[in-house]
């Protein structure tokens, strides 16, 4: 008798505790939904090419992942319509963590030493500091490499992107030769690196504008388009552990490094926003802002970086 | 005796079971955040309203933004509402507006103590429209596609090398014409 | 036979004597008619490297690029560019030898001029050969017709380069008409084709003062116009360069500067051509010492203009030492390059500048040792203008590896730079076995009209 009536104590205590969990639970489920954000619209419309070939304009929320998209959709001369990127770098915050220069190679494939995204140790004068210097293509506003490319292989795209057809390339590295940020690499079919973009391509969720894998063409960072064109941030943006580099549109007066969002024209104000050899000309798209109240000392590079061939 | 306990053990259950839901509700009593613009002695103001059983709330912290691209841009300091539960933020009149012409502002409360995380949309059309359609346009440049070369640039390159060009053909057809002489030369001969 | 030459202005002249002519005839058809041993060598030797230069190109084409060719991100311009440099300067030798010195009547020139032509065409399709091998994507070569900007600087200078080869070929070969024509009716034992090829290119030339008055009216239009065509073909090469901020190619001088370092070229390779077909083709009589006294003086003045041109372009930067031009400059001056750098001014401004001052150095085989020199140095002096430069860029390079901070040619490199060299010493060989090397009637013409100094001192 005792035993039975232990039995189903036994039996009722977890049934009790049972019920008690899953309401918890529920209670906890209830209140997320009930005070959640759902997947709302961005409002941004995206022009896609549906199966049939017909040019739609959706919402960019619906798009999935950008390599699920065939690529032909996105015509690389088309500029994402009423965009104009823009970047600003704060040297103040770079402590050439590179976990930027991690995400874009990741982002495009890359193994080391061709990087599209480049951390310098500069020092301007002998007496000054020296400070840490993260270098993209600047996506010129007057570019010097447009200008010399003898097949329109690489052009000036409405939202402020310099981008490289590599359909059209014929690889004679002009545009190389006319770049004063040597910010430009070519293709001379590295072995390791051929290896890498045969292992990778067929990965999701890269940034396949680009295609630094046709052997004897010339590439380069290009803002990541596929992302920006569907509101989200360049991996080089959103993998710095500080928040070093800022994205953003120029038409929106905004740039944001994933967590802050400033407006930008009051950021190059107030940080005193300058850019990279501005009396040559060139408009950079990329604006530095001066490394005065760094948020931590230099630090000088404890590693050698891309010594393998 | 085991008994007693058990029953102590199953009050404890329920006790604490009761506890865990109600802090996971307890930390929500229901508040509604909502958004309104207006405009007070000619300046863009805009209005964020806290009520929690149809009554303002005092001293909830509200912060103020605006939708952009890639995140949220803040607009000034965060404001506490009074005792209406009203935020009043002054709305800055130079913000470009997105691609409709409207700006999406959002109002934020971030994880108060009573009334955990809210949040409220609106549209208004308080944003500086720029005209895009002519910065679309691309000039013609020297940077510019092939279409768009210079009209001088252009017109003068033909000239040189019709020019020289059409001399060279020129030329050719009078090598021909030595032939043609003494084609004819061999007729009469 | 003797022919009766009417000049433009219907003046009947007897050409040379009969025993003149036929001496003059045999003296210049003999390398058509004969080949010797040395010939063939010469030929077979050529054919293998230019063979070597095909394999080599193969190989580059078919693996990686990154193992076969010493080219990497940051020195992305290497010796093809360089040597397309340098021979788009040796075409202008048709320029200078053969249209500048007939606009401005000196009359030695009239040995000279198909030597001239036939260097400078060849010259300017292996330029073509050298800068196609630098090219990323070959196959894509058309999309420069297809797709190209007028608006870039490597379309003007395909521009240019096309209508110079044109003009130079036809330039070459309407002289040659006439040329052609005593081919076709001197020349014994030769194979039918060439026979029939002799018959096809000389027009039916017979000499008639109609066909005379059209073979001048053209060869002195081509021969006015191919001087600015000229000069504008290695304008535009120089403009290669010019037309980027790079602080090295940053000058306004570049055009002119790269002009008379092709004049100087010419005159050097001029020097070095004639010596050696007086000696191969025993055309002592006619490529006579007077032509190298005169050709050494042309070396001495070339040279003066080049070194002028030289101090504007590097001793006024390295007065004002700025940033963007030290390190540049000082690599040059006392760095990594300073051995080369000295040795090319020496060698190809500073002796050809004062020892042909020298009577005795006027002699041709002094003078030729000095040109050779002076082709050598031209060359090296083209790579440093293109290469030293690019691995002292705006922004630093660091983090790179080894083989990227530095450039030095790899083996396939210089084996198709080679053949390009050896491919345009056969294209010209091979138009000298065929077709004579000097041009008769010009010389005949000259002689006519009583300008003795062709040949004989005056």
């Amino acid at each position: 008798m005792k035993e039975e009536h232990e039995e189903s104590n036994r039996r009722n205590f977890l049934k009790l505790g049972l019920l008690a969990g899953t309401a918890t639970l529920a209670g906890i489920g209830l209140k997320n939904k009930i005070f959640a954000e759902g997947t709302e619209k961005t409002g941004e419309k995206v022009k896609v090419l549906t199966a049939d070939g017909k040019v739609v304009e959706v919402d960019s929320s619906a798009i999935a992942h950008p390599s699920e998209e065939k690529l032909a959709q996105f015509n690389i001369r088309q500029g994402i319509p009423g965009k104009k990127f823009i970047m600003v770098i704060d040297l103040a915050r770079c402590a050439n963590a590179r976990k930027c220069v991690e995400g874009c190679q990741s982002m495009h494939n890359l193994l080391p030493p061709i990087e599209y995204l480049k951390v310098k140790r500069m020092q301007d004068t002998e007496i000054t500091a020296p400070y840490w210097f993260p270098q993209t293509c600047y996506q010129c506003d007057n570019p010097p490499c447009t200008k010399v490319c003898p097949v329109d292989a690489t052009f000036k795209r409405t939202d402020g992107i310099v981008a490289i057809d590599s359909d059209r390339c014929i690889g004679c590295k002009f545009c190389m030769a006319a770049c004063p940020y040597s910010a430009r690499t070519f293709n001379f079919g590295r072995p390791q690196s051929q290896k890498n973009f045969e292992a990778h391509k067929n990965d999701k969720d890269k940034c396949c504008t680009t295609k630094n894998a046709t052997e004897g063409t010339v590439s380069k960072c290009d803002f990541c388009p596929e992302h920006s064109a569907n509101g989200k941030l360049p991996s080089c943006v959103t993998e710095c552990p500080n928040g070093t580099i800022f994205f953003g549109d120029e038409n929106e007066d905004a740039v944001t490094n994933g967590d802050e969002t400033f407006r930008l024209k009051e950021l190059l104000r107030s940080r005193a926003g300058y850019r990279q050899f501005e009396e040559l000309g060139t408009k950079p798209r990329v604006y530095y802002l001066p490394p005065v109240k760094r948020q931590f000392p230099f630090e000088e590079a404890t590693e050698v970086h891309n010594k393998e061939e | 005796m085991i008994n007693q306990m058990k029953v102590y053990i199953y009050f404890l259950i329920m006790c604490m079971s009761v506890f865990f839901t109600s802090v996971s509700y307890a930390q929500e009593k229901e508040a509604k955040l909502t958004i309104s613009f207006t405009q007070i002695d000619s300046v863009n103001v805009c209005k964020a309203l806290v009520t929690s059983d149809e009554k303002g709330v005092k001293d909830v912290s509200v912060k103020l933004f605006v939708h952009r691209l890639f995140g949220l841009l803040p607009v000034g300091e965060a404001v506490s509402t009074d005792e209406n539960g009203i935020a009043i933020f002054k709305f800055p009149s130079d913000i470009p507006a997105e691609s409709n012409g409207k700006l999406s502002v959002i109002a934020k409360v971030e994880d108060d103590d009573n009334y955990g995380s809210l949040d409220a949309k609106g549209e208004i059309n308080w944003g500086i429209v720029k005209n895009l359609s002519g910065s679309e346009k691309m000039e013609r440049s020297l940077s510019a596609s092939r279409e768009r070369a210079p009209i001088y640039f252009m017109v003068t390159s033909d000239l040189i090398i019709l020019g020289i060009w059409g001399t060279l053909i020129y030329i050719v057809f009078q090598v021909f014409k030595i032939k043609r002489i003494s084609n004819a030369n061999k007729k009469n001969n | 036979m003797s022919q009766k030459n009417i000049t433009s202005d219907n003046h009947p002249h007897e050409t040379f004597t009969q025993e003149e002519y036929m001496i003059m005839k045999d003296d210049l058809l003999r390398p058509i008619q004969k080949i010797g041993l040395a010939g063939k060598i010469w030929i077979a030797f050529l054919v293998m490297i230019c063979l070597a230069g095909i394999y080599a190109y193969y190989i580059q084409e078919t693996k990686s690029k990154y193992v076969t060719v010493s080219l990497r991100d940051y020195t992305m311009w290497g010796v093809y560019i360089s040597n397309f440099v340098f021979f788009v300067a040796l075409s202008l030798i048709g320029v200078l030898m053969s249209a500048v010195l007939k606009l401005t009547h000196f009359e030695w020139y009239r040995p000279l001029s198909r030597i001239a032509e036939i260097i400078a065409v060849a010259a300017i399709m292996l330029a073509g050969v050298s800068i196609v091998a630098a090219m990323g994507r070959p196959d894509r070569l058309y999309y420069l017709v297809t797709h190209g900007r007028i608006q870039s600087p490597i379309v003007w200078d395909i521009l240019v380069i096309l209508t110079y080869v044109t003009t130079s070929i036809v330039l070459l070969f309407i002289p040659l008409i006439p040329s052609l024509s005593t081919c076709r009716n001197h020349l014994k034992n030769m194979p039918k084709w060439q026979m029939k090829m002799y018959e096809i290119f000389s027009f039916g030339w017979e000499g008639s003062a109609e066909q005379w008055k059209i073979l001048k009216k053209s060869v002195r239009i081509l021969t006015i116009m191919v001087v600015p065509l000229g000069v504008s073909i290695h304008t535009v090469t120089a403009w290669l360069f010019a037309t980027t901020l790079r602080s090295e190619w940053d000058s306004t001088n570049f055009g002119a500067y790269f002009v008379s370092g092709a004049f100087l070229l010419g005159v050097a390779g001029m020097v070095v051509a004639v010596f050696v077909f007086r000696k191969a083709y025993k055309l002592e009589k006619y490529l006579t010492p007077m032509h190298f006294d005169k050709l050494g003086m042309a070396l001495v003045f070339m040279s003066w203009v080049y070194i002028y041109f030289n101090i504007n372009e590097y001793l006024v930067p390295a007065y004002k030492m700025d940033g963007l031009h030290a390190n540049h400059l000082l690599n040059l001056f006392i760095g990594d390059e300073a051995f080369f750098y000295w040795s090319v001014i020496l060698f190809g401004m500073g002796i050809p500048a004062i020892l042909p001052l020298f009577p005795a150095m006027r002699k041709p085989l002094p003078l030729a040792i000095i040109a050779i020199g002076v082709v050598i140095a031209a060359w090296f002096k083209r790579y440093l203008i293109v290469i030293p430069g690019l691995v002292h860029p705006y922004l630093p390079i660091q983090d790179v590896p080894d083989s990227w901070k530095h450039y030095s040619p790899s083996l396939v490199e210089m084996t198709i730079v080679s053949a390009t060299f050896a491919a345009m010493l056969l294209i010209v060989t091979l138009f000298s076995r065929f077709f004579p090397i000097i041009s008769v009637w010009e010389v005949a013409e000259g002689k006519l009209e009583g300008k003795d100094e062709i040949i004989n001192y005056k």
